[in-house]
């Protein structure tokens, strides 16, 4: 699946839709074949969460240690390797693996994980009338059906995990069933009762593998998928955002979203503040910002005073983490930053930056970057910036597309380069992106300069 | 749209973008299923009750099982220590290479020279070649290390055999543009030690 273009129906316009289309991909790998493989599945999930674009944009840095000692790499035999990210462990045991509490607003209807399970389960490739299932709330409804297709493992799935759930879900899951009954999965003349709470893994558990092929073309799955990432991330990214350790923080109640959403507005400006020396201290850059962002108001983030959020638990992590993050040149001060830790999908206005390059074509503005610099590129560069950066050509082929490094060009380019002829192609992707990443810097830095 | 000299306030909104759009590429190879099966491989099954952190760090220093399968494992050419000799071609018919589309070899190939026969298929998104050196050869390129290459190419060869004593060998591939390219009209040769 390639993301330079429009996929899937997805509106591929943040880190979380990306990561809808991955994990859209996983489901592809692990839910065509029968029985679902756990373990095959948990490790889809990890490798993908590992890759760089989501420990970049997506995942809990962690400051107090170095970017390979949280990486376990395990090489495979085609020469290549795949590594897992310590945080990406949290987000699958912390994020993934979360039962979603009903939404308030939602009356009759299920939650979208319920949802989910029932579209899933529409594209399976048993046979049997699978294409009109239904979930749906009905208080005269019971279980029914002994079809071994309905049985095996959907309905026995679902019997396990009612049991281990007991009534330990929401007051709202438990007033809605009072007033429209339990939630249902409908097969013809078949019925099995549905948790009130599920998570990702038990949706799936609960699948009727194979699916079709074809399944992950449905455009009101992915639309679920989506939503379902979103709802499920949300706690996560405003944690990432204010500075607190998501394997820490991630399953306690306090602070609750409400006051995350606030103190996640505390780091950028002190951050700002220490950055351009208006304060030289990160306590007294965060009580300003504290002060400023608090006004007149009773409170912020649940805390009256600077004071009371300083020697809090809260407080200290997030100050900590304030004073670890500052020895980083990649911690805050990239707009980016703020953009991949959007709350929502469906309502983020497509980023500024994109709009101005629109208005170039999509060649035309990556020639005048090169132009403006020919010394910065070499050919291999110029040829990488171009198609890669430029024009979004994928660096490695997959799915009968070619990437850059199958065309026969590029690669004469790259074997007339000493330092990067012998290098193995996951090496040489990763040495060309630190090279366009290392260009880039230096532009931005000289613009920014030239601007002071 | 012109190329004039940036100003830094032309410069910069540009340099933003290369980096949001440099942030956005896929830096790893796709993960396969090939790549999928050798990972679930290299790290083995879970535990009944075990720890997540627990079970991938066993996996990592567990050593590789052995690939379920009849192929053998794909060797990475390295063209600074490594040199490719192309031995042998193989023409396919132009019904095989009709179309646009990079289609592979439906029947067994045999090369122009008669020395080595070669069968492809597909198995899930792998392909699976399977190269035999025939006749008086046998002993020639018994033990050897082969490579097959695109005629466009023919210094560094896509895939890798490493030929048992009868001169049979086997390797399973993910299935790439680049292999299929190779695959119209392929070059087999020795590898050697450059």
């Amino acid at each position: 699946m390639r993301l330079s273009k429009p996929v899937r129906g997805f509106q591929v316009n943040s880190i979380l839709d990306r990561l809808a289309v991955d994990v859209l991909g996983v489901l592809e790998l692990c839910l065509s074949e029968a029985p679902l493989d756990h373990d095959r599945l948990q490790l889809a999930l990890l490798a993908t969460l590992s890759r760089r674009r989501y420990v970049v944009n997506l995942l809990y840095r962690d400051f107090r240690r170095d970017g390979e000692s949280a990486i376990q790499r395990y090489d495979l035999p085609d020469g290549t390797s795949i590594q897992i990210h310590d945080q990406a462990i949290v987000y699958l045991d912390k994020v993934l693996a979360r039962r979603p509490k009903l939404a308030r607003r939602l009356r009759e209807t299920p939650g979208n994980m319920h949802l989910l399970l029932g579209l899933l389960a529409r594209h399976s490739a048993r046979g049997g009338g699978w294409a009109d299932v239904e979930v749906r709330r009905d208080p005269d409804l019971g279980a029914r059906g002994e079809d071994p297709d309905f049985l095996e493992p959907l309905a026995r799935a679902l019997a396990a995990q009612r049991q281990r759930l007991g009534d330990d879900y929401g007051e709202d899951s438990a007033r809605r069933r009072r007033e429209h009954g339990p939630i249902w999965l409908v097969r013809g003349a078949c019925a099995a009762e549905l948790p009130e709470e599920m998570s990702l893994f038990e949706v799936l558990e609960a699948t009727p593998v194979p699916l079709q092929a074809d399944f992950a073309d449905d455009p009101e799955l992915q639309r679920m998928l989506a939503r379902v990432m979103d709802s499920l991330n949300e706690r996560y990214m405003l944690l990432r955002a204010s500075g607190l350790d998501p394997d820490e923080w991630h399953d306690r109640d306090e602070p609750s979203i409400a006051r995350l959403r606030e103190l996640k507005q505390l780091r950028r400006p002190a951050e700002d503040l220490l950055r351009l020396q208006i304060e030289t201290d990160v306590d007294a850059a965060y009580r300003r910002t504290f002060d400023e962002l608090k006004g007149t108001a009773a409170s912020l983030g649940g805390f009256a005073s600077f004071d009371a959020f300083a020697t809090s638990p809260v407080g200290q992590a997030i100050l900590r983490h304030g004073v670890l993050s500052l020895d980083e040149p990649v911690a805050g001060g990239d707009e980016d930053d703020e953009r991949a830790r959007h709350e929502t999908i469906a309502s983020e206005a497509p980023p500024v930056d994109a709009a101005v390059a629109e208005r170039h074509d999509a060649g035309a503005w990556t020639r005048r970057l090169l132009a403006a610099h020919p010394g910065w590129f070499d050919p291999v560069m110029a040829a990488f910036f171009t198609a890669v950066i430029g024009h979004g050509r994928p660096i490695h082929g997959a799915d009968g597309e070619a990437g850059l490094l199958d065309d026969l060009a590029f690669r004469r380019l790259v074997r007339a380069e000493p330092s990067l002829r012998d290098l193995a192609p996951g090496e040489l992707a990763e040495e060309l992106y630190e090279r366009a990443e290392a260009i880039i810097r230096r532009g931005l830095a000289e613009a920014s300069l030239s601007r002071t | 749209m012109t190329d004039d000299k940036l100003t830094p306030d032309e410069a910069e909104p540009l340099w933003r973008e290369a980096r949001r759009r440099l942030r956005d590429v896929e830096v790893e190879p796709p993960l396969t299923r090939a790549r999928l099966d050798a990972l679930q491989r290299r790290i083995g099954p879970r535990g009944p009750s075990e720890d997540l952190r627990s079970w991938l760090r066993r996996g990592r220093h567990a050593r590789e099982a052995p690939p379920a399968a009849d192929a053998g494992v794909i060797v990475p050419f390295q063209p600074g220590r490594q040199r490719f000799r192309p031995v042998s071609r193989f023409t396919r018919l132009a019904a095989d290479t009709a179309g646009g589309r990079l289609e592979l070899p439906e029947r067994e190939l045999e090369s122009d020279d008669g020395r080595f026969r070669m069968r492809v298929r597909r198995e899930a998104d792998q392909v699976v070649l399977e190269l035999q050196a025939l006749g008086f050869t046998t002993d020639q390129f018994a033990g050897r290390l082969v490579g097959l290459a695109s005629p466009d190419e023919e210094d560094v060869p896509v895939a890798m055999v490493a030929l048992d004593e009868d001169a049979d060998g086997s390797v399973r591939l993910a299935d790439t543009p680049e292999l299929r390219r190779a695959l119209l009209r392929p070059v087999i040769g020795l590898v050697e030690e450059a």
